[in-house]
């Protein structure tokens, strides 16, 4: 191995290492903090589970460069060189004296390993996607437009009505449910959907999707949930702006809900056992309230601005600490 | 999840044609679409062929010359495509791609439901009474 990429590969499990942490990080967090997301407004709950998702990117990108930075000072200020020993077996994470050696080969296997996971869990899912983007596609093309509305209608007498499509987002209503839905109850539907379209829920949800590999299965299906209520209460929230009526937002809801039962798709009944209260309840009681206040993430931000200052200021101390720990795990 | 009929753009644009009840025999067809989009009767007739080959369409030999017609129609067509698209849904494969109105995978229980209702007409009621 060449000096280099004895370098890449130390600054490699450091990046998996931090990964580790950012990800024991953010679960700890949701564990504390999670609950009291509840009370937040949808959309500011909705932007906050997408900062939770990227969070142990966030602190494995600071923490990494934390641990970069004397060393990076060292290469733009010769005179000021940060390694005071550098040939005592110690890994260093350092671009300027090289180290000789890399890492055990078990754990380059390991990294490799680990790093092919995500690489192949993506993969499938945007497969998984490009085939449903066809589907879509197909329906779109062959179905009823009606450009004024943004929607189209699908020849199905089952009542089904949703937002698909990653990049570009389509409203598919299907017949049976175009004409079950009284003039009022469509226009709920109709805000509601083309908020989905605006706010490109489904291309954030498969962002947060990816993201996901990052956490603990726990923490991956508490994201995937709550997103997705965030996103349906922002949406109601929207609808019920648009047409001055929360009321009759939550009573679309429930005649969906109830068309969609007794439509005969009950059948899908044994995969609606998910854990907390379930979306339809929560968005009909929120809706039968007042409106949450609108949440300022600024003092989530200032948190997180001060953690990641913190950090930074520590960058000497991160810089050996990462060291003495890579020479413990690997060297 | 498997797509058994994903169209292009000019195959839907043949299959909507052929549903609309138009005739079905190749030089009609390049006639209705194809000249509007500068494509020649041979891109028309391999669609055609295409379609025949995807099992969406069937034909029948009169004179010298196919005349194709749509083995279901729309909607049975349509119903495939959902079937396929909510059941890739009912298996947690397509829950980030799409945002539905009411999530089919996730039901109220039937006395949620009749509570729930309950209490919008309730509330209905009392803003009702607000307003006298």
């Amino acid at each position: 191995m060449t000096p280099i990429l004895n370098t890449a590969q130390l600054f490699l499990l450091a990046g998996v290492l931090f990964l580790a942490i950012g990800s024991f990080a953010t679960n700890l967090i949701v564990r504390a903090l999670g609950p009291r997301l509840a009370r937040w407004d949808p959309r500011a709950r909705h932007r906050a589970i997408v900062v939770v998702a990227a969070l142990p990117i966030i602190l494995a990108a600071a923490l990494l460069f934390a641990a970069s930075l004397p060393s990076l000072v060292s290469l733009a200020l010769p005179g000021r060189d940060h390694c005071v020993v550098h040939d005592d077996g110690h890994a260093h994470l350092c671009f300027v004296h090289l180290p000789p050696s890399g890492i055990h080969l078990g754990w380059l296997v390991a990294l490799v390993a680990v790093a092919l996971v995500p690489f192949v869990r993506g993969a499938m899912a945007i497969r998984r996607v490009r085939a449903a983007e066809s589907i879509v596609a197909a329906l779109a093309a062959t179905g009823e437009h009606h450009v004024e509305l943004g929607i189209t209608i699908v020849e199905s007498v089952q009542p089904l009505c949703f937002t698909a499509g990653l990049l570009r987002p389509r409203v598919l209503l299907s017949r049976g449910l175009f004409e079950a839905l009284t003039s009022d109850e469509r226009s709920v539907v109709f805000a509601h959907e083309l908020a989905h379209v605006r706010r490109r829920d489904a291309l954030i949800a498969g962002m947060v999707h990816m993201l996901g590999v990052l956490h603990t299965p726990h923490i991956r299906r508490w994201l995937a949930r709550e997103l997705a209520v965030a996103a349906e209460q922002a949406c109601d929230e929207e609808a019920a702006t648009s047409i001055r009526d929360r009321v009759a937002v939550a009573a679309t809801v429930l005649s969906v809900e109830r068309m969609t039962r007794d439509a005969g798709l009950a059948a899908l009944d044994p995969v609606a056992v998910a854990f907390g209260a379930c979306a339809v309840k929560r968005r009909v009681e929120s809706l039968l309230g007042d409106p949450l206040p609108p949440h300022s993430l600024r003092r989530a931000g200032f948190i997180v601005g001060t953690a990641l200052a913190t950090v930074l200021v520590l960058a000497n101390e991160v810089h050996h600490l990462t060291e003495s720990l890579l020479s413990v795990v690997a060297h | 999840m498997t797509p058994t009929r994903p169209l292009g753009e000019l195959e839907a644009a043949v299959m909507n044609h052929l549903w609309s009840g138009r005739d079905g025999e190749a030089k009609a067809v390049h006639v209705s679409l194809g000249k509007r989009r500068g494509i020649t009767l041979n891109t028309i007739q391999s669609t055609l062929k295409r379609l025949f080959e995807k099992g969406l369409l069937a034909r029948d030999k009169v004179s010298h010359a196919h005349v194709y017609r749509p083995r279901m129609t729309r909607e049975e067509f349509h119903r495939g495509l959902l079937d396929d698209l909510v059941r890739s849904l009912m298996h947690g494969q397509g829950e980030t791609f799409v945002a539905a109105f009411v999530d089919v995978t996730e039901r109220a229980g039937p006395e949620h439901l009749e509570r729930l209702e309950a209490l919008v007409a309730e509330r209905r009621r009392s803003l009702e009474r607000g307003q006298r």
